[in-house]
């Protein structure tokens, strides 16, 4: 067809998702990004959020849970993530743990020992995945 | 018979030596494979995170990095990844050998190591090095958390100005029977290797006929969201720690192939121990039925002619 694009998802411990897709939808830093092919060639950062890949007209939700970045060539779309998880990947039990943590500590913030910032990254992390597993 | 006796004891000493040989050859083997199949998963990650950052700053030659730039601090870091345990063969000499030779000549005070495995740690703190972290019983854990921990704190460290390099020592994993102890220096990134080694990348792929579309895009520009500083900030942090996971991840797999190899061989070595000791023990086995007959042959006859 000549409209699909190969979408690469990596994480230093392995590789996520390798496979030719019909677009990609990121989130990066400086906003929502839909990707198709041939796409001018670009990079960027990636917030923790959730990658949406359109494939045969269905969209397939990827949790990008830690961030990373997005590389875009003409033909081939990588992702490098500090980690992402497709959805039946997620233990979401461990997920809403997480969230709960993560929003206890954050109501206690401003007291000693408690780091306002990591505390909401792993909130966001948390959401990202039980979002993503929830769809 | 006492020395019959004294043989059959030995051989049964040596077989459960043998036992103990194998089950942990066996054990290093499962290992190894493990090691292996992570270390092939890490690649692709490693050669992505390299080639973007070289696409960075083919395009944007001017773009300059406190990572990348040499700051005032004459100390030398050295990472070195060794074992916990022994019974590996020389794997560890080699390593530590390099890692010594690394700061050979330099004064004490201008050496900062961090041990990752006691062999190392032990090593260094013997000879009144300065240990600035260590890593131990990494042997069976996944690694990522502490290869980024330790990319983090080295990075502050050089940022800070407190070391002036950082140099990751190991043994890279050739094959089960070989391992090459390596010294790469990982700060201040040096640009031009980078691009060096994503053109070397580029080749091989070529050379095995996995042609994607590397090539042609050479001339595409690219854009960066947002400036391409920005972004090689957040890269260049990944790049630090994507490499300690590397060499961790073929450290590894070198200690479980110098383990196999090296239990294989005691493993044999025991094998022919016994044989010769089986020989031993039948000869002079054969020797002391003989000493019987020729006393049982001697006393009849005395008695007969006498």
């Amino acid at each position: 067809m000549g409209t699909a694009v190969r979408l690469k998802i990596v994480t230093p411990e392995r590789v996520v998702y390798d496979d030719s897709v019909d677009m990609v939808v990121a989130r990066g830093v400086e906003g929502e990004l839909g990707i198709l092919y041939d796409h001018m060639p670009m990079v960027t950062p990636l917030q923790v959020s959730i990658l949406k890949i359109k494939k045969n007209n269905v969209f397939y939700p990827v949790a990008i849970s830690g961030g990373g970045f997005l590389e875009v060539q003409p033909q081939l779309i990588t992702v490098l993530a500090d980690t992402a998880e497709l959805p039946d990947e997620i233990d979401l039990e461990r997920a809403y743990a997480a969230k709960k943590r993560a929003e206890e500590r954050l109501a206690r913030k401003g007291e000693e020992g408690i780091d306002e910032k990591r505390a909401s990254i792993a909130l966001q992390r948390a959401l990202t995945r039980i979002r993503a597993a929830e769809k | 018979m006492r020395g019959t006796r004294e043989i059959k004891r030995r051989i049964r000493s040596v077989q459960s030596t043998q036992k103990i040989t194998r089950a942990m050859e066996m054990v290093a083997a499962a290992k190894l494979r493990r090691a292996e199949e992570k270390a092939q998963a890490a690649r692709p990650y490693a050669q992505s995170i390299k080639s973007s950052i070289a696409r960075i700053l083919q395009e944007s030659k001017d773009i300059k990095h406190p990572l990348m730039e040499k700051n005032d601090s004459p100390v030398k870091c050295i990472v070195v990844f060794s074992s916990d345990r022994g019974l590996c063969g020389s794997y560890n000499t080699n390593v530590i050998r390099k890692a010594a030779q690394e700061v050979e000549n330099m004064p004490l005070d201008q050496v900062a190591v961090v041990a990752v495995g006691r062999k190392a740690r032990e090593y260094f703190r013997r000879r009144d090095y300065n240990i600035i972290g260590e890593y131990l019983d990494m042997e069976d854990r996944p690694g990522l958390p502490e290869a980024q921990e330790i990319g983090a704190y080295l990075s502050r460290l050089y940022l800070d100005g407190s070391i002036g390099e950082v140099w990751v020592l190991y043994s890279e994993f050739v094959n089960v029977m070989v391992n090459r102890p390596r010294a790469v220096q990982l700060l201040p990134m040096d640009g031009e290797k980078i691009q060096r080694d994503v053109e070397e990348m580029a080749e091989a792929e070529e050379e095995m006929e996995e042609k994607d579309e590397r090539v042609q895009e050479q001339e595409i520009l690219y854009r960066f969201e947002p400036e391409p500083e920005f972004v090689l900030d957040a890269l260049l942090p990944r790049l630090v720690y994507s490499q300690f996971y590397t060499a961790l991840l073929e450290a590894k797999a070198s200690e479980f192939g110098s383990r196999m190899t090296a239990m294989k061989t005691a493993t044999e070595n025991a094998k022919e121990m016994i044989w010769k000791l089986t020989l031993a023990y039948n000869k002079a086995r054969q020797a002391a039925i003989t000493q019987e007959i020729l006393e049982i042959v001697n006393t009849s006859e005395a008695l007969s002619s006498g």
